[in-house]
């Protein structure tokens, strides 16, 4: 009820903004309710005191906030509305969601959520019962290991095992700027993909999801533009690609580092929405990487961030036809330098070459009362995850496309004891990483569960909720994005 | 004992090299095994160029850095590997091999002593042993991941260079990554 009231008001200001502006049908610029004087942001992300010697490279990614009592105050920003059809809700619901909070809050720095209690770590002093005199022993060895096997050993470690032993000392912190380091992580099998997504609550900064440990990480990124909000919309080696909500700018980063980039614009005049994929050149961002952005009037550009550039290499064949009616809901979907999109009318797949710059369309005909799917990938696979809801019933389905016949073959369902939850609801589904491990969220207006499906081994498990430090309540993730955490992508 | 027997090839799987120990101990070994030994290929090769006369069978090679119960652990653990030139298995004998091989590696790693391990990495990196070096560097990865950064000092040796308030910060901000460690 609350929220249909918010709602209510919030369309009322649209309104109003629309007949005192008239501004372009397409677009809203939704300007904050008050400016109330505020330290400037970037101040709000600066190492805290005191920081005079400059803090080494370690330090200054990740901020903590002893003023966090005077730093959350009402914090406003602009936003870009994109009125578009079909995507509007996510918008709608993303700017009503930083309304009802009335202020975006500053994200805490990434503690543990029983922070009171001292770490595990200070309770060290007490020997554990494995501790024996063999690996006492053991220890004596250890400090003739060969140097030059460091490197190989650390690549191994988990990603947050990494993070800790940046402090161990200086050496193994420099260790990410170093070129044989990144190439020994090149080499280390890449395991589950993390997930990069955005909480209604916090639309500026990520909550990550790591599932081999089931843990949510809560870092901030301070290159991302604080005032805006920006939207992981593509991945590769690493990299997450974002995109502002107004559809304007793109930023690189890699949410494990500092490395940031924000590309240059774009040359078109009118800012509709797009559909956006991403490829490496080789194998490790060292080799360069594109991305692809496609309108639904069959204009497209691809940056290749060798040159740090756009280019429009071509046209659409006019085989393909216009206009596409891209799902927008979906991500885009890579094998082998080629993306695939999800388009309809008809419904099928356009797919890119990005090496030779060659587009294709498949007809493929959708499967029936299906909402909210979204592309995704496991081992060169094409798949189609959605919700397939017939009378009050509603399951997540699976389907692989078959290549020969270009149908697409339901392969695996949602477990029926999980969907007998959603029974006679009204539910919404968005995908928040699409290859190989797929991450779901599915929404109810009193029910949000976040799910994984291994395609290849077709387990679905449950994500814990994602709580912010000092937290309780679960928050709701508007979107998200997978991508292969990687400690040397450099973007 | 290799599967290879069947291989039409005549250079080979059945050919045998010996190597001999820094404790002159002698193991007559497969050459496709050794092979794995990059260090011993390239003397092979370096043999083969300068003309002797019988391929292997007559040559020993000397392995000075290497104890002879280490050398018999990376044999063993180079023979479960799947072979070069072995007939290509159904995916039934692949799957079949994968888990022994798992199940192999899952003891070898129990079964190791005190010290076992560093020799381990130091021989499969001085025998140029690429997938041995992998799976032991992983083994030790695996045995610090879930440590304390004090104990990787102690372990290592190595000395903290950072300022306390630096370490201090920097323990704060990530302690995300500080969660779950075990005790010393």
């Amino acid at each position: 009820m609350e929220g249909l009231a918010m709602l209510r008001q919030l369309i009322g200001q649209l309104q109003e903004l629309l007949e005192l502006y008239g501004s372009h049908p397409s677009s809203l610029v939704l300007p904050s309710p008050s400016l109330s004087p505020l330290p400037h942001p970037l101040h709000l992300l600066q190492p805290l005191p005191p920081p005079p010697p400059p803090p080494p490279p370690l330090l200054s990614q990740f901020h903590s906030h002893h003023q966090r009592q005077q730093q959350q105050r009402q914090h406003h920003s602009w936003c870009v509305l994109n009125v578009d059809d079909g995507s509007a809700d996510d918008y709608y619901s993303l700017i009503m969601a930083a309304g009802k909070s009335g202020n975006f809050k500053m994200l805490e720095p990434c503690k543990p959520p029983h922070a009171k209690k001292p770490r595990k770590e200070r309770t060290r002093g007490k020997l554990s019962g494995t501790t024996n005199t063999a690996e006492i022993m053991e220890q004596q060895i250890w400090k003739d290991f060969p140097e030059d096997l460091f490197e190989a050993v650390i690549a191994r470690l988990p990603i947050a095992t990494f993070f800790r032993f940046r402090s161990v000392c200086r050496k193994w912190n420099s260790l990410l700027d170093s070129q044989s380091f990144s190439q020994h992580c090149a080499q280390v099998p890449q395991g589950n993909p993390w997930f990069y997504t955005i909480t209604h609550e916090n639309v500026n900064s990520g909550a990550i999801y790591d599932p081999s440990s089931k843990k949510w990480h809560h870092p901030t990124i301070s290159s991302l533009p604080n005032k805006m909000i920006v939207l992981p919309v593509a991945s590769a080696g690493g990299l997450v690609c974002f995109l502002d909500i107004g559809h304007r700018n793109f930023y690189v980063c890699n949410p494990l580092t500092q490395s940031f980039k924000e590309l240059p614009a774009r040359s078109v005049k009118v800012w509709s929405r797009v559909a956006v994929g991403m490829t490496l050149n080789g194998n490790s961002t060292c080799g360069g990487y594109k991305i692809l952005w496609v309108g639904c009037d069959g204009e497209f550009e691809v940056y290749d961030s060798l040159k740090n550039s756009w280019t429009r290499p071509g046209h659409m064949p006019s085989s393909i036809k216009l206009p596409l009616s891209l799902n927008f809901r979906s991500q885009a979907v890579s094998i082998d330098g080629t993306l695939y999109f999800m388009r309809s009318d008809p419904e099928g797949i356009v797919s890119y070459d990005m090496v030779n710059g060659v587009w294709k369309q498949y007809i493929i005909p959708a499967p029936l009362h299906l909402t909210d799917h979204t592309l995704a990938e496991c081992g060169g696979r094409i798949m189609l995850v959605g919700l397939l809801t017939k009378n009050a019933a509603t399951c997540v389905c699976i389907w692989e496309l078959q290549k020969m016949t270009l149908l697409w073959k339901e392969v695996d369902r949602m477990p029926n004891i999980w969907c007998l939850e959603f029974y006679g609801k009204h539910v919404r589904m968005t995908c928040l990483g699409n290859r190989g491990l797929l991450m779901l969220s599915l929404r109810s207006r009193q029910m949000n569960r976040l799910v994984t499906y291994d395609v290849s081994n077709r387990e679905w498990l449950k994500v814990p909720g994602c709580v912010v430090p000092r937290g309780r309540k679960r928050q709701w993730i508007a979107c998200g994005t997978a991508f292969h955490p990687c400690l040397t992508a450099i973007a | 004992m290799s599967n290879t027997s069947e291989n039409p090839k005549p250079s080979s799987s059945s050919a045998k090299m010996t190597l001999k120990t820094s404790d002159n101990e002698l193991f007559e070994v497969e050459e496709a095994v050794a092979m794995k030994f990059c260090t011993v290929k390239q003397y092979f090769e370096d043999e083969k160029d300068s003309d002797v006369a019988a391929r292997g069978s007559t040559t020993v090679i000397p392995l000075p850095n290497v104890h002879s119960a280490v050398l018999a652990t990376l044999i063993s653990y180079g023979k479960k590997l799947p072979q070069s030139n072995a007939v290509a298995d159904n995916h039934e004998e692949e799957e079949t091999k994968k888990k022994e091989r798992k199940k192999y590696e899952q003891g070898l790693l129990k079964n190791l002593m005190p010290g076992e391990l560093l020799d381990l990495i130091s021989a499969a990196n001085y025998l140029d042993f690429k997938e041995g070096l992998e799976f032991f560097n992983q083994a030790l990865a695996d045995h610090i991941q879930n440590k304390s950064v004090e104990y990787v000092r102690k372990f290592f040796g190595i000395k903290n260079d950072y300022e306390p308030h630096e370490e201090e910060k920097y323990r704060e901000e990530y302690a995300w990554a500080f969660e779950g460690v075990d005790e010393d």
